[in-house]
């Protein structure tokens, strides 16, 4: 005989057709969130530190999962994206600062990934001069000339490539028995560059324009408050996925580098440099992985952010938007998704363009916008009028408020860690 | 303040109200619309009140703060830059109930605008009102602040309008949707004729 505890666990056919027809925006979001930044990012951490920032992941995931939670909520209730929401609760002038920062750091978010792409290409000895302009192209095509459902069919398909960076960890032959323990059990170096590297992960790894593209997909899918179970499951999904392949990369380098006695703790300042480094210690075949993981992640956030950007900025100016739209309705969306590709491309073809400086400020902006939007979505959710019985309960407030008064401390710590000489 | 103009309804929200004795009591939240008048009349006015004791006729167990009221329009004895000058002493003032009306702040601005077709055109930025003496009249809907560009399609539409029910104003009405194009105020968005 069942119990009832075996029965509540029972998944009926139905129940896991509905879940595959939800499943989507919660997966793509976070794995688009693995970028050419965030690669570099664990990179660093694990071939300067080891093991010893995983436990940093293990909370940035608690993170993600409260804040996305109540964008799944936002968008399934409210039925409509994020920006509008902000528009409509709060003003033109709120929301244009808003948008403004949000062109700005999405953009330089975009050839940051560009360039991963352009540096990837290098490791498989392809110039980027020749195979960049028709890899933009692709990535512009991709989403001009398909439909919304098999564009998202498509990103779930590519979201598959991370599996590189699984593979890569095990050909590196890491302790798993060290690496279970520094998953749970935190390890403090008081000094800046570690300090500094813990603030970062978190900060690279919560950006703004997830929350906005999150919360449109839901809306654009038709998504309500019947399917709220299954798109918690689904952003539940995405959140370990993206984290595990974080970890991953940690692992992998922390293995091949920070503990292999030939090698020692070593400065990676990016992803590139990281697979490059990968084939002596590790092999030719983790090089190439860990490369492909790196190639496959730029082309897959070098397509999202631009349209990610253009579907926000629509919606809080109120302009049609959505790729099943042709270019005569839709024209500003068209726009904004077409400069990002093309003016990206440029950047990172053009030589000497100081594409440093870029990346810090529009880090810097990140992490002002990150609590301003955070601040912006706890008001949204608390209010009754948008939400009805769906509101934040009193205890998920407490939760919730002291996650944004962390986030506020850790982006004011990021912005001040920019001005730090490394 | 002259006769006749024309003012913007976010110049005018957030401005102080005061009762009949001068005193300051809160400030202006929102301004109610007739739409089935022609021109729509503004009605009533939504007022922020610092704090009363009663709403209407009714009196409180306890003084309660920071509350919403609607007031009907007769109960401002003047307005200008300075704020709303009312009739009553505070708390004393005839409230009306808020069901059914259309309020400019809530349910039209930043509001998204579409045309019969069902295609999103843009957000309503402002709302402009005409001044008649005390009367204060809806003249329609702003988009396209002046930083933000207007669509092609949105400016063939608005020139059309201006043809149709334009007042012969100049230039400076270009991003007006007049209130005669409102077809539909739903709680989502508003809906304008685009088939003339």
């Amino acid at each position: 005989m069942r119990t009832d505890g075996e029965r509540k666990w029972r998944i009926s056919r139905r129940e896991l057709m509905l879940f595959l027809a939800v499943i989507g925006p919660g997966i793509i979001v976070n794995m688009v969130d693995t970028d050419a930044g965030g690669i570099a990012t664990y990179s660093v951490s694990g071939a300067r530190y080891g093991y010893d920032l995983l436990w940093v992941l293990t909370i940035t995931g608690l993170f993600l999962v409260i804040i996305q939670e109540m964008v799944v909520r936002l968008g399934t209730v409210s039925g409509k994206g994020l920006a509008a929401l902000i528009r409509e609760r709060f003003s033109l002038r709120i929301t244009a600062v808003i948008m403004l920062a949000l062109l700005f750091t999405n953009f330089a978010n975009t050839v940051s990934n560009f360039a991963g792409l352009a540096a990837s290409l290098q490791l498989f000895h392809l110039p980027p001069v020749i195979f960049l302009p028709p890899l933009a192209f692709f990535v512009w095509w991709l989403v001009v000339k398909g439909t919304y459902h098999r564009v998202e069919k498509t990103f779930l398909v590519i979201s598959l490539v991370y599996v590189a960076y699984i593979i890569s960890a095990f050909l590196a032959r890491p302790d798993w028995g060290e690496v279970g323990k520094a998953l749970f059990i935190p390890s403090l170096k008081l000094e800046t560059p570690f300090l500094v590297l813990a603030v970062t992960n978190i900060g690279t790894t919560i950006a703004p324009w997830m929350l906005f593209y999150q919360q449109s997909s839901i809306v654009d899918k038709g998504l309500d408050a019947g399917k709220l179970a299954y798109e918690r499951a689904d952003t539940a999904i995405g959140v370990i996925l993206a984290i595990g392949v974080g970890m991953f990369i940690i692992i992998c380098c922390a293995a091949a580098f920070y503990y292999n006695p030939q090698v020692g703790a070593v400065t990676i300042t990016s992803g590139e440099e990281a697979a490059a480094a990968l084939a002596p210690v590790a092999g030719k075949n983790a090089s190439y992985l860990f490369g492909f993981g790196l190639l496959s992640a730029s082309l897959f956030a070098a397509s999202i952010l631009p349209l990610t950007t253009a579907y926000t900025v629509c919606e809080a100016f109120g302009w049609e938007a959505g790729i099943d739209h042709p270019y005569e309705e839709a024209p500003q969306f068209y726009f904004i998704y077409t400069a990002f590709i093309v003016g990206s491309a440029l950047i990172v073809l053009v030589p000497r363009i100081p594409l440093i400086f870029l990346m810090v400020s529009s880090q810097t902006l990140n992490g002002v916008l990150l609590p301003v939007i955070v601040i912006c979505m706890m008001i949204l959710i608390n209010d009754r009028e948008i939400m009805g019985e769906y509101v934040n309960s009193r205890r998920f407030n407490a939760v919730a408020w002291a996650m944004v008064f962390v986030l506020v401390a850790i982006n004011a710590a990021m912005i001040i860690s920019t001005f730090i000489p490394a | 303040m002259e006769e006749e103009e024309l003012v913007s309804l976010l110049s005018l929200v957030k401005k102080e109200v005061f009762d009949s004795e001068s005193q300051e009591i809160g400030h202006l939240q929102d301004l109610a619309v007739d739409l089935h008048e022609t021109p729509p009349r503004v009605t009533e006015l939504a007022v922020h009140l610092d704090w009363t004791d009663r709403v209407g006729d009714v009196l409180l167990p306890r003084a309660v703060e920071d509350i919403v009221l609607l007031l009907p329009w007769s109960e401002v004895d003047s307005w200008d830059r300075d704020g709303f000058r009312l009739r009553s002493p505070h708390p004393v003032f005839p409230v009306v109930s808020a069901g059914g009306k259309v309020l400019l702040r809530r349910d039209l601005l930043n509001k998204q605008l579409l045309d019969e077709e069902g295609n999103r055109l843009h957000r309503v930025d402002d709302v402009l009102l005409r001044r008649e003496g005390l009367m204060l009249l809806l003249e329609g809907l702003q988009v396209g602040a002046e930083w933000l560009p207007l669509g092609g399609r949105l400016n063939d539409l608005l020139s059309r309008l201006r043809k149709r029910y334009g007042r012969g104003r100049d230039e400076g009405d270009a991003g007006l949707v007049p209130y005669q194009a409102i077809l539909r105020v739903d709680e989502e968005a508003i809906t304008i004729r685009s088939r003339i």
